[in-house]
């Protein structure tokens, strides 16, 4: 395995240089690189070799410089290296050069040894590149980068590329957004969320390489190294410079994973202590009164809870990091609350609060709209208690929160927010999904419709008809189907059904199964 | 696939293509002086071959009227102010049309190179004053240039300060020739001659690439040989005398063999030459174009009525070599001569299959080194020019030294010709 001339020049190993013509031979292999004393020796010379003339030697806007190209692609030389002049190269030197396909290298004031001295190493083994690209990134990434900039920019400093990080969404994180834009150019962001990440190189040219953070060895990917492909990048030096880049990835995975550790941690400390709070009878011990305060938990005053649930999450996303984030948007949007994981959701309560909800509806609303935004797939609801008083108030307030929850899961819109007040009607609907026997025989009364409809299509159908208050046309509009269509399969319904449709009890019971059908219910409560 | 070489014949408006192997592989005869050379080779392209299979074009351009063609040209002689002045001995005619500004400044070298006086660059600042909007190009010459051009190569950067690019500067010790008159005529004529030259040369170049991008442009020079597109447009005069030492030479390969004499007869005129090696033997006497003595030198050939006994000429023509054949090249008759079916071809035969040659002419002062040397030295700068006119250094062939000693002079010296020539050298296969 030989270096080419384009590979020791892109190892930035000689400062400055210029590629003056001849541009098409910069992949001819080369066997030496030589101190040149005269023109006239370049006959002598061994083939493949790359010979570098100083001023003295060769001056590149002269009639010599003609001669020794002419030379030099005779000879199957493959390359001349030279100074430098500040007058343009003539046009007829250049067009015999690139006619010849000989590289004419400009570089500035360096004596021919230092070129020849530069180059020697890599040219007799091109391996020692590869290692050192190599032995680059293991001391940089030998303590986990601080965080996604410092792993950008210290992967930059390795392979002289510039880098990006994205997400499994292929949104940028961090690093060079051009690089991030030049993989939306040049490839399918699908490719990202392959549930089996390995390294990939993309691109025409194959100009980009990336690589997935992984934190757990089989999972899916968290982030994607995405890194333009340093053109030494060839031959046997691709294989170090994808390795480099894997030893990024793994240093960035502990970092990563560090920070997850971290999460969890204190979200069980936070679940762990609301478990305390609302389980023990009558006012909380001074201990947990203490731990409380501590986290600047308020157990005194009136309290309103919030129960925010996930209706569909997707694969990639981690619970606690999107727990990180509820927080922070919650924040931007005038709530100041601290989440406990609970169930499929978050808890958290606000003290003090306003009487009237109706301004922390519209607040949460539009908080859950800003998250579901930014995760594509992500279905999120939330219910909201009424204003108790005291630790206990906490408690209380918190079960009508989730099954105000459970109401606005009912739904199947999008960031839908349940206050429990909403109306006695929901009260008493809620009161009905709460109970465990009731649903599983709604569960029953639907189960011909899902056997014969595993997508769920016909109860779909059913609910959406008898929403629309048994209007085939109004439930065709927002189906998206022609009124036949929901006529036809209200047909096949009915033959599946045990129950007559015409029937007040039957239609009831039936409407509220379909409700229900297709939430998973939090059985804790 | 073959690569293919086209020779152009815009004298007699014939065109060849041929391929690796000399093999004629497409022609055309169009009609004399009605087809411009770009019309002919597109004529040549639409006989059917891959016009990206052809490497190189090498044509025969029909030779300028001076007098009509060129511009006015400033003249600067350095040094030499016992000789005669410039453009003295220009014909009438010649001198009007494009004689303009003459200076003669201080400065010029010795034999051996060392300066005889400093170059007078105020001198050459004013000749250049005179020459800004009065000429079109400007030639200068120094004594012993070829030793050393360090005073023409200062005032030509002077010269192209003060007047612009856009007026072409020769210089003397561009042509290898031993008297400082014969060099000072070609720059001037090479100058008046150049915009004419390069709207020409440039626009058959522009022909060339529009048929392949990657062909190479070369022009036949008056001994046969190629000059590349853009040393052409430098050197107009180099290109005098090209149609017939293409014929002879083409003539030879038609016929299939290395080293013939050749008999051309048109009209009433018959030309008996000879070429051996890829080389015409000179004749020693210079060429002349319009009456002025230029640089290069005619090949020995000789011109008979058509009345006259041809046997003695070819006699001659043989040099001593009796088996060399006669390759007969229109309607006289010798005996035992090869007479050619595609004769009008050979000139275009012989620019297609032209190779590239360098050649040394000039005294060396035998310094240190002796008589080696200076023979060394002197094949050197013959590969050299051969190389730089496109030879490929690997197969170049070297005629031997040829030294004349020169008693005249105060130190040892000696006049030194050599010639070399080969193949052109072939671009790397895409």
């Amino acid at each position: 395995m030989t270096a080419t001339l384009a590979q020791l020049l892109d190892l930035n190993l000689v400062e400055h240089y210029e590629v003056l013509a001849g541009e098409s031979g910069l992949k001819r292999p080369v066997g030496a690189v030589v101190a040149g004393a005269a023109v006239h020796e370049i006959s002598e010379l061994a083939p493949r070799s790359v010979v570098v003339f100083g001023r003295e030697q060769l001056v590149l806007d002269d009639l010599a410089a003609d001669l020794a190209i002419r030379l030099a692609g005779s000879a199957g030389l493959s390359g001349i290296v030279a100074a430098r002049t500040h007058r343009p190269v003539p046009f007829a030197t250049r067009r015999l050069a690139d006619r010849l396909a000989l590289p004419l290298i400009g570089v500035d004031d360096i004596t021919p040894t230092g070129v020849v001295t530069a180059f020697a190493s890599y040219v007799s083994a091109p391996e020692i590149a590869g290692l050192r690209v190599l032995g680059d990134a293991s001391r940089r990434f030998q303590r986990p980068p601080a965080d996604a900039n410092a792993l950008a920019s210290q992967l930059t400093a390795t392979l002289g590329e510039p880098v990006a990080l994205v997400d499994a969404e292929a949104r940028f994180v961090a690093g060079d957004p051009a690089v991030h834009a030049l993989f939306g150019r040049c490839a399918d962001p699908a490719l990202l969320a392959d549930s089996r990440p390995v390294a990939l190189t993309v691109g025409v040219d194959g100009e980009l390489m990336l690589h997935p953070v992984q934190v757990v060895a089989t999972g899916p990917a968290v982030y994607w190294i995405v890194v333009r492909r340093p053109r030494f990048a060839s031959g046997v030096l691709l294989e170090p410079v994808r390795r480099a880049i894997a030893i990024a990835a793994l240093s960035f995975a502990v970092h990563v994973a560090g920070e997850a550790l971290r999460d969890e941690r204190e979200h069980r400390r936070r679940s762990l202590l609301l478990s305390e709070i609302l389980e023990q009878p009558g006012e909380p011990g001074r201990g947990t009164v203490e731990r409380a305060t501590a986290l600047g938990w308020r157990l005194a005053g009136r309290h309103t809870a919030v129960q925010v649930q996930t209706a569909d999450v997707p694969a990639a996303l981690r619970m606690s990091a999107l727990g990180t984030e509820l927080e922070a948007r919650l924040a931007e949007h005038g709530i100041d609350a601290s989440l406990v994981e609970r169930g499929d959701g978050w808890l958290f309560w606000l003290t003090a609060e306003a009487a009237d909800p109706g301004p922390l509806l519209d607040r949460l609303a539009r908080t859950l709209a800003a998250v579901e935004a930014e995760h594509p797939g992500l279905r999120l609801c939330a219910g909201v208690g009424r204003a108790h008083t005291g630790a206990a108030g906490i408690g209380r307030s918190a079960e009508q929160a989730r099954r105000a929850a459970l109401l606005a899961h009912t739904s199947h819109r999008r960031a839908v927010v349940e206050h429990i007040d909403a109306g006695s009607a929901r009260k008493l609907i809620a009161g009905w999904y709460g109970s465990a026997p009731l649903r599983g025989a709604a569960a029953d009364l639907l189960a011909p419709l899902d056997e014969a409809d595993p997508s769920g299509g016909l109860v779909r159908t059913l609910r959406c008809y008898l929403d629309s208050q048994s209007s085939a046309k109004a439930a065709g509009v927002a189906l998206g189907v022609h009124r036949n269509t929901v006529m036809q399969r209200m047909e096949r319904i009915a033959e599946l059904l045990a129950v007559d449709l015409g029937d007040p009890d039957d239609r009831l019971a039936v409407h509220l199964a379909t409700r229900a059908a297709g939430v998973d219910w939090d059985e804790s409560g | 696939m073959s690569r293919l070489r086209v020779g152009l014949d815009a004298v007699a408006a014939r065109a060849v293509a041929m391929d690796e192997r000399s093999r004629i592989v497409a022609s055309c005869r169009g009609l004399p002086e009605a087809d411009s050379p770009s019309r002919l080779l597109g004529a040549l392209v639409a006989e059917g071959i891959d016009a990206a299979a052809i490497d190189r074009v090498v044509a025969i351009l029909p030779e300028p009227v001076p007098a009509e063609t060129g511009a006015r040209v400033g003249v600067l002689r350095i040094g030499g102010a016992t000789a005669l002045p410039p453009l003295v001995g220009w014909p009438a005619g010649m001198s009007g049309a494009l004689a303009g500004p003459v200076a003669m400044v201080r400065g010029g070298h010795e034999y051996d190179g060392t300066p005889s006086a400093p170059l007078d660059l105020a001198a050459v600042a004013e000749f250049a004053r005179r020459c800004a909007g009065n000429v079109r190009a400007v030639a200068l010459a120094g004594v012993h240039g070829l030793e050393n051009p360090d005073h023409e190569q200062q005032a030509a950067a002077l010269l192209a300060d003060v007047l612009g690019p856009e007026i072409p500067v020769r210089k003397g010790s561009e042509t290898e020739a031993i008297g400082l008159l014969e060099r000072e005529n070609t720059a001037a004529l090479d100058a008046a001659l150049a915009e004419f030259a390069r709207a020409r040369i440039a626009e058959l170049g522009a022909a060339v690439r529009k048929h392949n991008p990657e062909a190479e442009l070369y022009l036949v020079r008056g001994d046969g040989t190629v000059l590349p597109e853009l040393a052409a447009q430098r050197h107009a005069t180099a290109c005098l005398g090209a149609a017939r030492a293409a014929m002879l030479h083409g003539a030879a390969r038609l016929a299939g063999v290395a080293a013939a004499v050749v008999v051309e007869t048109t009209g009433g005129q018959t030309v008996v030459g000879t070429t051996r090696g890829g080389l015409l033997p000179e004749s020693g006497a210079h060429r002349e174009f319009g009456g002025i003595r230029i640089g290069a030198r005619l090949p020995r050939l000789t011109v008979l009525n058509r009345e006259s006994s041809l046997s003695s000429a070819v006699a001659r023509a043989r040099y001593g070599y009796d088996d060399l054949p006669v390759v007969l090249v229109g309607d006289r008759s010798v005996p035992d001569a090869i007479r050619l079916l595609d004769g009008d071809l050979a000139a275009a035969v012989g620019a297609a299959t032209a190779e590239a040659a360098g050649s040394v002419d000039r005294i060396f002062w035998q310094g240190t080194g002796g008589r080696e040397d200076s023979a060394a030295r002197a094949r050197q700068l013959a590969r050299d020019a051969a190389v730089r006119a496109g030879a490929d250094p690997r197969t170049l062939r070297e005629t031997p030294v040829k030294e004349a000693l020169m008693t005249y002079v105060p130190v040892p010296a000696a006049r030194l010709q050599a010639t070399a020539v080969g193949p052109i050298l072939e671009p790397v296969a895409p």
